[in-house]
């Protein structure tokens, strides 16, 4: 159902949130302590090399411009290392975003004033003071011209932005056309061809990682992200398709979640930790990282979800063993309550991902655990988050112009910019809106401003050439990601055009009976499922109304040979579309939760009826050839 | 001058890491490829 009433965006009445400001100055006051100490090395210290190391203080690489000048080739040599040395610092900028490498930034600068300072060229020359503190003074100008022009223009624009969602309310219903079926739902053979994509990568050994991308393991194409979104996909495609089946689905959840326990895919945190926190210890679920502990706990949330099955409620259940011996055993509770002791700690409420960089996105997902978690469990712990939750998303996170900013330094305050075009604005909305459906749909008004042009034209140009799942040059992971978004908001115009974008650029290639797509990440791929797994508010409601374990229902199909395309109870029995994943032939299926010794008739299979033996399980042969429908129902309910 | 290449040196170093840290493989499209064998399925 949409919003009745859209929410607005909050009036713009100060540049930063509290919390944020407050850091933006202590960083400030801190650099203004270092730059005073370099002056006083400056002007009351006599040995050049400490005047050299106090200009390296206030500017980084500064200290090389002591001995600069632009007609000697030694001079212009003096130059090019302060440059240099400034680049240094800037790529220390760089690994301390990527990797969360608090070290690599004051390394860099204290190193390069360090290195110039150990010259030992002679006395500084008179004007390279007046050059460092010139440089440092344009720059703080340019920083706070910007930071003026910013406020200047937020505070215009922020009226416009507000009139422009009211003017949305009378065209919601254009807008949001899909509507919430309650038709049990089939996959196509295209749709199961597709989801062998993540079958055949989750049903293999635990420790088996085939078909899987390795590039690096600190950022977005790091391979647990690839097992949290294959184990999206499956478990949306479960729920709403195949709710009457459990076998090789359940089992390729299960095996997803295992392996988040293999060393190598968790072993990234012993460094981020040491390098970003100083400390050494490797447990990924002892402090933040909620990249992994909520992306892990949302996976066995929404197992649980869609198969009822409480596995990882077991104590003790998800294992990790470091190469050391030592081992930390938790269980879906335990990666709940890390969440809930890590809001207490956090000054901006929201959990860092990498040391000290805090996500939106990553805590809306872990947000979304907790909510499924609460409704398996019967308890109510969201209730004490989300006020808090939403104000600093709304006060601390939100940038001049209305967008979510991609992260946010916890340490200094310091965001980074709203870029990447669509997919960082789409696809929080999706988990947004199980948490706050309002803003999900503001934001998602906002954004879609940028996908038509003002003859209504779809604009692909608003999607990066940057498929975050393997950094490839495709727009794979920027079309699934909104379709994904658009497919729960139930925005039917954007996820058609997402998909018809995706399926030109990205061609589809059938091999074996399973498809991929050329130009495109593993991540995408799984991001993709979901997409095609998802309708209107299907997240949401999955979250809220998760599915019970026990009944009737189908097993014991051998996979990849028998393909489910859907498996749903009603008073009338069960009710499954098969199809042949290998070859057309007769194979065996089966049923648990029957009435133990009591008749049933069976349509579309070889034999008619069935009687089910004293555990309330039946099995028969089917002729799969094609789309294969077989229904069960009680003998007496013709 | 020294310091120049001193620092040229240390800077492509530095890129070296960050390539090799960020981009040891060149998507190849091989890992889309792949496909589960149809004698390791997991019947359930």
């Amino acid at each position: 159902m949409n919003q009745q009433n859209i929410t607005l965006l909050p009036p713009y009445t100060r540049l930063f949130g509290v919390v944020t400001q407050a850091r933006l100055l202590r960083l400030l006051a801190f650099y203004a302590l270092q730059s005073l100490f370099g002056s006083g090395l400056i002007f009351f210290t006599q040995p050049p090399a400490l005047q050299i190391f106090g200009l390296g203080l206030i500017l980084p690489g500064g200290g090389f411009l002591a001995h600069y000048e632009l007609v000697t080739v030694n001079g212009i040599g003096h130059l090019l290392a302060a440059l240099s040395g400034f680049t240094l610092f800037i790529i220390g900028l760089g690994i301390w975003f990527g990797t969360g490498n608090s070290l690599a930034p004051p390394i860099a600068w204290l190193g390069t004033a360090l290195g110039a300072a150990m010259m030992n060229h002679g006395t500084i020359r008179p004007d390279a003071i007046s050059t460092v503190y010139a440089s440092v003074s344009v720059m703080m100008f340019a920083c706070i011209l910007w930071l003026f022009l910013r406020a200047w223009l937020a505070y215009k624009q922020r009226p416009i932005d507000n009139a422009y969602l009211q003017s949305q309310q009378a065209v919601l219903e254009k807008i949001f056309t899909a509507t919430e079926s309650i038709q049990p739902a089939e996959m196509s053979l295209e749709d199961l061809q597709r989801l062998r994509f993540a079958l055949d990568r989750a049903l293999q050994p635990i420790d088996k990682f085939d078909g899987f991308e390795w590039l690096d393991q600190f950022q977005t194409a790091a391979v647990r992200y690839q097992l949290n979104f294959l184990g999206y996909g499956i478990a949306m495609s479960q729920a709403r398709f195949t709710p009457a089946f459990s076998g090789y689905m359940d089992e390729a959840q299960v095996k997803l979640v295992d392996k988040q326990t293999e060393h190598r895919v968790w072993s990234y945190w012993q460094w981020e930790n040491l390098w970003g926190n100083l400390k050494s210890n490797p447990d990924p679920l002892s402090q933040e990282n909620i990249m992994y502990t909520g992306f892990v706990a949302l996976q066995m949330a929404l197992f649980t979800a869609s198969s009822g099955r409480k596995d990882f409620s077991q104590s003790g259940r998800f294992k990790l063993l470091h190469p050391s011996g030592t081992q930390w055993l938790y269980e879906d509770a335990a990666l709940i309550a890390r969440l809930e002791h890590e809001y207490r700690c956090s000054d901006f409420f929201l959990i860092a991902c990498e040391p000290n960089w805090i996500y939106p996105l990553c805590n809306m997902l872990g947000a979304s655990a907790i909510v499924a978690h609460d409704v398996q469990t019967g308890q109510n712990c969201w209730q004490h988050y989300q006020q808090p939750f939403r104000q600093h998303l709304e006060h601390e996170f939100l940038d001049a112009f209305g967008r979510y900013v991609p992260c946010r330094s916890a340490r200094t305050g310091l965001a980074l910019p709203s870029i990447g075009g669509i997919m960082p604005l789409a696809m929080p909305c999706f988990f947004l809106n199980a948490l706050a459906p309002d803003l999900a749909q503001r934001q998602w008004l906002l954004l879609r401003r940028q996908l038509f042009d003002k003859q209504g034209y779809f604009q692909r140009k608003a999607f990066w050439w940057i498929d975050t799942g393997n950094y490839g040059f495709s727009r794979a992971s920027a079309y699934t990601a909104t379709a994904l978004a658009a497919a729960e908001l139930g925005d039917e115009e954007v996820y058609t055009q997402c998909l018809q974008a995706l399926a030109e650029e990205c061609p589809s290639v059938l091999k074996a009976g399973v498809i991929h797509r050329q130009h495109a990440s593993v991540w995408a791929h799984g991001v993709e499922i979901t997409a095609r797994a998802v309708g209107k508010n299907s997240f949401r409601n999955l979250l809220l109304q998760p599915h019970q374990a026990g009944g009737l229902r189908l097993q014991g199909l051998t996979y990849p040979e028998i393909l489910v395309a859907s498996a749903h109870v009603n008073e009338s029995g069960l009710t499954a579309v098969l199809y042949a994943g290998v070859k057309d032939g007769v194979y065996e299926i089966s049923w648990v939760g029957l009435q133990a010794r009591r008749r049933y008739q069976v349509r579309g299979a070889l034999a008619s009826v069935v009687v089910a033996d004293n555990l309330g399980q039946a099995r028969v042969k089917v002729q799969l050839s094609g789309r294969t429908l077989v229904h069960i129902y009680p003998e007496e309910k013709v | 001058m020294a310091c120049c290449i001193i620092m040229a040196v240390i800077l492509a170093g530095l890129m070296g890491i960050k390539t090799w840290l960020f981009c040891s493989a060149v998507p190849s499209g091989k890992a889309q490829d792949w496909r589960l064998s149809t004698t390791t399925e997991t019947p359930k």
